[in-house]
């Protein structure tokens, strides 16, 4: 089978500075790969190269074996934040329609396709009932699961998403995490976040990323690890269990 | 009381206003949701650099203006595209770069120059019929374009990140889009002139986008009032004697104050209710 993502020595930097350095990731078709790392770490940039959105200084990117702009169709995005603007007048559904815009011909017509496929987005995320609400007027979770059915609207075979749990409740987030597990069925899906108690419950797998990724290929995460990639002392979490279990402090 | 329509000047002033008001409304609609306003004023001033050669050289200076424009616009589309991190500066120096390279091919024609003040701020009343058939020509290219590519130029209004994403030419639309700005202020240039022009693009759209919830009714009651401004700053400049594009801006600006006043209570009672 061929892998999903492969980045090759990826280099990336801007001016002067360095932000990621000789990145070496595979990821398996269906894998749920969990990403953390410290802000500025360059999480984000590493997401934008594997969507062909940032070329990297050097390196291979392949996304399904092919290189990352051709793919753009086959990537969903769950971007961190969107940039839009507050009072863009535009509905949930035309939102989420976005995600088949660029699939058109220009003369092409919406046809009743696009449309199942967008009302099965929104559904999906439980959002049915908001789909004619201005987009500017949902709370901030409500707007993130938006997005998520702008990205799921693309019938993206990987997906890519960045904080998607960064502006929303813990029983929101909750949600988030179980319908990104029930979409891994079909979906490759990578996750970049800094709350790792919530990551470590669902992902398969967990990358560490502060400019250099250690990546084991499991969901083994050892103090060593997070310590370089943190670097500063880290409080060690179970997987697996509901609440965090900490290391004692040595003061 | 409607002795003015007797004029044939008038009459070309209200035809002039329909049609700028059709440009203004739609393409306005644009830089208001995608926050470009100051970027439009730099497409604007930069196009007096090409009323300064059309005068120099003996062409019509709106034609001039359209070169510059769309110049202006590629300058910053590929600016862009190169994720330039002075965008903002340079657009700053583009805009007086064209003002001066204006102000500079008009001082090596001889004699008096006329009619420069109305590039500047505009007179409605000394608009030609060429001038109106140019602005015909210009409104079917920006109605047809737009009807066509909605979606695509709404996709990279709203969000142009994950518009590059879906796989959509992300460049080549905001070139269109920068394009049409440019076709869409020569629109306006005679009516309103250069340096007001931006008032004419902004606040029709700035107060329909509070009132609107899609784009395509904001674009519809974006042109009414554009109409309407003008239409209204034309008939007070008519009967108190006063310069049209100076009392079209005026009369645009007082009712940007209204409608958010207006806005405002109206969120406060819809607060009240609750």
């Amino acid at each position: 089978m061929i892998n999903a993502i492969q980045l090759s020595d990826v280099n990336l930097s801007i001016g002067n500075t360095s932000i990621l350095e000789k990145i070496n990731l595979t990821v398996q078709q269906n894998d749920f790969i969990g990403i953390i790392g410290p802000n500025g770490g360059g999480k984000t940039s590493l997401l934008k190269i594997i969507l062909g959105l940032l070329p990297p200084t050097s390196g291979r990117v392949l996304v399904f074996g092919k290189s990352a702009s051709h793919n753009s169709s086959s990537v969903g995005y769950v971007p961190q934040q969107s940039e839009f603007t507050k009072d863009f007048p535009i509905s949930v559904w035309d939102v989420v329609m976005m995600g088949r815009v660029g699939e058109k011909k220009i003369f092409s017509r919406t046809s009743k396709d696009d449309k199942q496929i967008v009302d099965e987005a929104i559904e999906m995320v439980s959002m049915s009932e908001f789909k004619s609400k201005t987009i500017g007027h949902l709370s901030g979770g409500q707007k993130q699961r938006v997005l998520i059915a702008r990205a799921l609207a693309m019938k993206p075979k990987i997906l890519l998403l960045d904080e998607p749990t960064a502006s929303v409740d813990t029983k929101t987030g909750q949600n988030v995490y179980e319908l990104l597990n029930k979409l891994n069925e079909t979906t490759t899906i990578i996750l970049v976040s800094h709350d790792m108690s919530a990551i470590s419950r669902y992902v398969r797998k967990i990358a560490c990323l502060n400019k250099t990724l250690v990546y084991h290929d499991s969901k083994e995460i050892t103090k060593e690890m997070l310590e370089d990639t943190y670097q500063c002392p880290v409080d060690l979490i179970a997987h697996g269990l509901p609440h965090r279990v900490l290391d004692e402090h040595g003061d | 009381m409607l002795e003015f329509l007797e004029y044939d000047f008038m009459l070309n002033a209200i035809t002039a206003s329909l049609l700028a008001s059709i440009a203004c409304g739609i393409i306005g609609s644009y830089i208001i949701v995608k926050r470009i306003v100051f970027i439009t004023g730099g497409i604007a001033h930069t196009a007096y650099g090409g009323i300064g050669l059309g005068y120099l050289l003996g062409f019509n200076p709106l034609i001039g203006a359209v070169g510059f424009s769309l110049g202006a616009a590629g300058f910053i589309s590929f600016m862009r595209k190169r994720n330039n991190e002075n965008e903002d500066i340079l657009i700053g120096l583009m805009w007086a770069f064209g003002m001066a390279l204006g102000v500079l091919f008009i001082s090596f024609v001889p004699g008096y120059v006329p009619d420069l003040m109305s590039y500047l701020f505009g007179n409605i009343l000394t608009i030609s019929g060429t001038e109106i058939w140019l602005m015909v020509i210009l409104d079917l290219v920006i109605v047809t374009i737009v009807a066509v590519l909605f979606k695509q130029l709404r996709a990279i209004t709203f969000d142009e990140e994950f518009a590059q994403t879906t796989g959509l030419p992300v460049d080549k639309l905001y070139f269109l889009l920068m394009s049409l700005i440019a076709i869409t202020i020569v629109v306006l240039i005679k009516l309103v002139g250069i340096i007001l022009v931006i008032a004419l693009l902004s606040i029709p759209s700035a107060i329909s986008v509070k009132f609107n919830k899609g784009l395509k009714s904001m674009m519809f009651v974006s042109v009414l009032l554009a109409l309407a401004f003008m239409l209204v700053g034309l008939l007070l400049s008519y009967y108190l004697n006063l310069p049209s594009g100076s009392t079209i801006i005026m009369v645009a600006v007082f009712s940007y104050l209204l409608a958010a006043v207006i806005n405002k209570y109206r969120f406060n009672s819809k607060n009240f209710a609750k």
